[in-house]
């Protein structure tokens, strides 16, 4: 499969990416997304504001995620359907990682 | 009778690219229990009060243009916007496990970087051919104290080379730690 010039920027998926997607299923806004990845990855991933801000004004730039309504300056956002066809690539790639990791795993010593 | 508050002026000089030393100086000073107050728009000149010791995480944020829905988000996380100047941003929060980040992966480094190249980029490269014009043709000798005009102009962009080579150093540090 042919991949766009955007696919091709966002993938591999950094992990602050991914987990920023993934979070964007359900319309959250920046603290609300740091709160989900926080409590996803149990305390691993903690999401610096500053690097939450950037990401989210990328990916909303990129049309990844749209805002769907605003709330004393906050922005709620969700995914668009170009982030959901992105976030299901990356899904696929890390999918492919583990089968062949886990089929493979029986050689290690 | 209330007692007069301890307060403190101090300079520190530090780079775009590179905050860690400030960011480590001024949570040295809160654990002194000098906490800042304020800063000058140049970011350099901080205020500070006397008070307990603290520990206390700053961070020094770079932002192109002020975005209220930026304040908000860092305010959500607990951060305190300490002082804001020259699109800097420095923000603090006080902790006690794992050291709190504004920004908590390379890539937004590199990005920030990036942002303050071209700032750097767009400040002087411009205007480069002017300059240039001026020189070879002449018409800046028959400019009054045009020998302090060359001088500083020569300054001002060997200023603004050595900034732009010291961030593209700093972004091959940061994509060789990236791996």
């Amino acid at each position: 499969m042919e991949l766009s010039k955007q696919q091709r920027a966002y993938l591999p998926m950094s992990e602050s990416a991914y987990y920023i997607l993934l979070s964007l299923t359900e319309i959250r806004h920046g603290y609300g997304i740091m709160q989900h990845v926080e409590s996803l990855t149990t305390g691993r991933i903690r999401l610096g504001a500053g690097t939450l801000y950037g990401s989210l004004s990328r990916m909303e730039k990129d049309a990844l995620i749209g805002v769907v309504a605003e709330e004393e300056r906050r922005k709620l956002y969700r995914l668009t359907g170009a982030g959901q066809l992105l976030l299901r690539l990356e899904i696929s790639r890390l999918g492919e990682l583990y089968q062949n990791g886990t089929r493979l795993e029986a050689g290690l010593s | 009778m209330m007692s007069k508050q301890e307060t403190a002026t101090c300079w520190f000089g530090w780079w775009g690219w590179y905050t860690d030393k400030l960011e480590a100086w001024l949570e040295t000073k809160a654990l002194q229990g000098w906490h800042v107050t304020g800063a000058d728009q140049a970011v350099m000149r901080f205020r500070f009060e006397r008070g307990e010791s603290r520990r206390v995480r700053y961070c020094a944020d770079y932002q192109e243009k002020l975005d209220p829905h930026y304040l908000t988000l860092c305010q959500d996380a607990g951060w305190e916007l300490v002082s804001m100047g020259y699109s800097w941003y420095i923000w603090r929060m006080e902790y006690a496990g794992a050291r709190p980040e504004v920004i908590s992966d390379l890539d937004s480094l590199l990005d920030r970087n990036v942002r303050l190249r071209r700032l750097l980029a767009g400040a002087v490269l411009p205007g480069l051919p002017a300059i240039v014009l001026l020189l070879t043709s002449g018409a800046l000798q028959r400019l009054p104290f045009s020998k302090y005009l060359l001088g500083l102009v020569t300054v001002a962009v060997t200023f603004d080379l050595f900034c732009l080579i010291a961030i593209s150093r700093q972004n091959q540090m940061l994509r060789k730690r990236k791996g």
